[in-house]
Formats: structure tokens, C-alpha cells, sequence
């Protein structure tokens, strides 16, 4: 059992110490995917914090056989989805800052290339990928996630989450091959 | 392997997805194949572009969220207390008599003191009083812990007390040493007497009891110290009151000394053994 996972059985027994450790191992993660899955900044905090607070009441649900990092995802992704369509309703697009000045074709290389920072750049090309394709890149990328454990938090097929993750990569390696900026040299 | 099953594979070798034998054949035709280590060199290139964006650092959610959780945990046991039907409140103050009756049997027995009734009565009060409180915040997650720490050593120590009470103490060592009440030795001997008294049931139930992180003793230790010298304060008392304040002062300082001392080092044990993964 790894470390994750004896400390969501403590939390699930009572154990305050265990879920302040739990917690404060998984901010920074959580911040990490809410802030590349595509979420307007001012509203990543509120997330992180909605995805501990299910987590929390969510504790005697936790089967302590299963890997923990599937299921805090899971919670992750649902919570993302509610905001989502909470912001649907509200008639404002969640990524919709996120996007803001993503091209739909193609960019002038050199107009981009005097106008955005390398990381800049990526934030866009990875927010311009479906939906489903960035949820993939991000949880294996940045979250650290394996094929399996992502299939089994976003609860599709292995082939689906290699062929997601492969799909991602091209394009991405084709938007950046023509728009990143280059460093000057020396 | 060929260039096309190399390419469709990259991804995998990218993110360490390969069997080792895959790995193997992948590394080896990548060694051979200039155009399949363009395409490699390029897809590490663009990984290393995905890991330049950053996230933002944490911002301390996780302690608001705890002290969100501990105002909701805390209104919702008050909930839990005022919904409580009247015979689980009878439950608790039936344990808790029941606990403070074996408790004053122990202490005053074992004390040979005469006691008079209402003294016994009123302690007797206090202790199912503080017995029940502590019953009670054992079905409060964040205190669990605690209160069963500070209850299983308020029941070893009031075990204890008929075979190392204050006045059977000061008995042995008046007839050992034979000394005056002044003798600093005697003071000595009394002080350790009551920390030994003290502080070996709590840092037993502090190192089979309580959970915490390697190296986070300290403010675990002293909240447990507290909540054991209340639930022991009736027994110090019994066995204090009737002696005089220079003999109950060394006692008292022992016990205090002891508590303190035997929680920190139960916690410490508890941390070493069993610590919450950090």
C-alpha cells in the first residue's frame, strides 16, 4: 500500500494528522491540473479546495486496496465538470480567458514568435487540444498519472487514453514546431 | 522493428510506457535510424517545452480547507450532541459513573485515607462529569484520537494509584530514609515518585494510541498532557488533600513533569514506529 493510500485509510478512520498531510501533498498537483486543463485562474483555488472538501466527505467511500491517485482525480474531474456547467448556465465560458487570442488556423510564425513567451506559447497550444485529449496530457504529463491509472480515472479503454496521449503529442508537435518562439541566441 | 512501428512507439519510450525487452529494440533502432532520432530528439524537445510551463505554487488551501472542515466537523458535533436521544446521553453518563466509581474505589481505597461522603460525592461528580465530556469527544473525528489517548491513560494511572498513591509513597520513603518532611531528599524521591506515577501510563497510551508524523511530537504531545491532567486531577487531589503543602507540592510538581514528559515521549515513540506518512 503505498503512502497515499495508508493515509486516506487514517482520514477515513477519524484521522485529522492524515488528512492535513494528505491535503497539503496534494495542493500543489491539484492546482497543477486545474490550472492546465484549461480552468480562468481566478477559479482554480475554489476547485482545489471543492475536490478536498469531496475528498473529505467522501473518505468512507475509499476503498484502500484501490490506488488513491485514480480516485482523487475522478473527484477532480467531476468537480471540473460541475464548474463547468455551472458556468454554462452562467453564460461564461470557462476557458474562455484561456483562449482568448488562440488562433483558429495556422499563426504567422514571426508575429508569434515577437509576441509570446515559449511558456506562453505551450499554455495556448495545450488548451487549444479537445477536451478529452487535454485531460489526458495533463494527467500523464504534468500529474504523473500511468496509462492505467488514467483509463481507470477517466474510465476509458487503455487504447483510448495511448491513442488520446498520441494525438495530443502530434499536434502539439506540430503547433510548436511552427509557432514557438525561438530563444535569442548567445 | 521498423521506422513506423518505432515512430507509433515513441510516445510510450517518451513516458517510460515500453517493456524492457520493447525498450531494448526501440533504443537500439533509434542508435541505427537517423530520421527515427530526429523525430526522438524532437519529441524530447517538446516535452521539455511542456515542462517550462508551470503551475502556480500553493497558496495554502489545504489549512483553509482544514479549518473550513474543523468549523463544519465541530458545528456538525454539536448537531450530533443535541440530536443525541436521551438515552445515549444516559449511555454516556452511565459509562462515565461507572468509570469514576471504579476510579474512586481504586484511589480512595488504596489510599487508606477516610474520606468524607460528600467529598467523595462531589469528586465522583467531577469525574463522571469529565469522563462523559471525554466519552463524548471520541465520536468527534478530530479529537478521536486524543480522547481515547488521554482516556486509556487516566484508566492505567488510576490502576496505578493503589500501589504508587502519594501517602504510600511518602509512607516507604518516611520509613526508608527516615528523615524529616524538609529533607530534600525525601522531596526528591517524592517528586520522582509522582512522575514516574504520571508519566508512565501516558507515554504507553501515547505510543500505542496516537498517530502522527515523523518529527511532529511536540504539538501533538502537550494537548494529550493537558487532556490526561484534567481526567487525572480528581485522583492527584484525593490523594493530596489531606497532606500537608509541603509534602503535596513536590507530588504535584512530579505529576506535572511527568505528564508532560511521558507524552512527549510516547508521541515520539509513536512517530518513530508508526509515523503518518509524511
Amino acid at each position: 500500500m503505498g503512502e497515499d493510500e495508508q493515509l486516506m485509510a487514517l482520514v477515513a478512520g477519524g484521522d485529522w494528522t492524515a488528512l492535513e498531510r494528505l491535503l497539503v501533498r496534494h495542493e500543489g498537483p491539484l492546482l497543477g491540473f486545474f490550472y492546465r486543463v484549461g480552468c480562468e485562474p481566478s477559479s482554480v483555488a475554489d476547485l482545489v479546495q471543492g475536490v478536498m472538501v469531496r475528498l473529505y466527505d467522501e473518505r468512507h467511500r475509499y476503498d484502500p486496496s484501490r490506488p488513491f491517485t485514480p480516485w482523487v482525480y475522478g473527484i477532480a474531474r467531476n468537480v471540473w465538470r460541475d464548474h463547468r456547467r455551472r458556468a454554462a448556465r452562467n453564460r461564461v465560458d470557462p476557458v474562455g480567458d484561456a483562449l482568448d487570442g488562440m488562433p483558429s488556423s495556422v499563426p504567422d510564425p514571426a508575429e508569434r514568435l515577437e509576441q509570446l513567451e515559449e511558456a506562453d506559447w505551450v499554455r495556448r497550444a495545450v488548451q487549444r487540444l479537445p477536451e478529452d485529449q487535454r485531460l489526458v496530457l495533463v494527467l500523464r504529463h504534468w500529474q504523473g498519472l500511468t496509462y492505467e491509472e488514467i483509463a481507470e480515472t477517466l474510465g476509458v479503454p487503455l487504447g483510448t487514453v495511448k491513442w488520446r496521449l498520441h494525438d495530443a503529442m502530434r499536434k502539439l508537435g506540430e503547433w510548436l514546431a511552427i509557432g514557438r518562439p525561438r530563444r535569442p541566441r548567445g | 522493428m521498423s521506422c513506423r512501428d518505432v515512430r507509433a512507439r515513441l510516445v510510450d519510450l517518451l513516458y517510460a510506457e515500453v517493456e524492457d525487452h520493447d525498450r531494448a529494440s526501440l533504443t537500439a533502432h533509434l542508435e541505427q535510424c537517423g530520421e527515427c532520432r530526429a523525430a526522438w530528439s524532437e519529441l524530447r524537445s517538446l516535452s521539455s517545452a511542456l515542462d517550462r510551463w508551470t503551475a502556480p505554487a500553493p497558496q495554502g488551501i489545504a489549512e483553509r480547507v482544514l479549518a473550513l472542515l474543523a468549523v463544519r466537523e465541530a458545528g456538525a458535533a454539536r448537531a450530533q450532541v443535541r440530536a443525541l436521544a436521551l438515552h445515549h446521553l444516559l449511555a454516556f453518563l452511565l459509562a462515565g459513573a461507572a468509570a469514576a466509581g471504579l476510579s474512586l474505589l481504586l484511589v480512595v481505597g488504596g489510599s487508606h485515607q477516610e474520606e468524607s461522603p460528600l467529598e467523595v460525592g462531589v469528586v465522583g461528580a467531577l469525574w463522571t462529569a469529565l469522563y462523559g465530556v471525554a466519552g463524548i469527544l471520541t465520536r468527534v473525528p478530530r479529537y478521536r484520537r486524543l480522547a481515547f489517548a488521554a482516556l486509556v491513560a487516566a484508566g492505567l494511572s488510576v490502576l496505578l494509584a493503589p500501589a504508587l498513591s502519594m501517602p504510600a509513597v511518602i509512607e516507604a520513603c518516611r520509613r526508608w530514609l527516615e528523615a524529616a518532611q524538609a529533607s530534600v531528599l525525601l522531596n526528591t524521591v517524592i517528586v520522582l515518585a509522582g512522575a514516574l506515577y504520571a508519566s508512565t501510563p501516558v507515554f504507553l497510551s501515547g505510543a500505542v494510541v496516537t498517530r502522527v508524523p515523523r518529527g511532529g511530537a511536540a504539538h501533538e504531545a502537550l494537548p494529550l498532557a493537558g487532556a490526561y491532567l484534567l481526567l487525572l486531577a480528581p485522583s492527584v487531589y484525593l490523594q493530596c488533600h489531606t497532606l500537608t503543602l509541603s509534602l503535596t507540592a513536590p507530588w504535584v510538581a512530579g505529576v506535572l513533569l511527568g505528564s508532560c514528559l511521558g507524552s512527549m515521549g510516547g508521541v515520539a515513540v509513536a512517530a518513530r514506529l508508526r509515523p503518518v506518512p509524511a
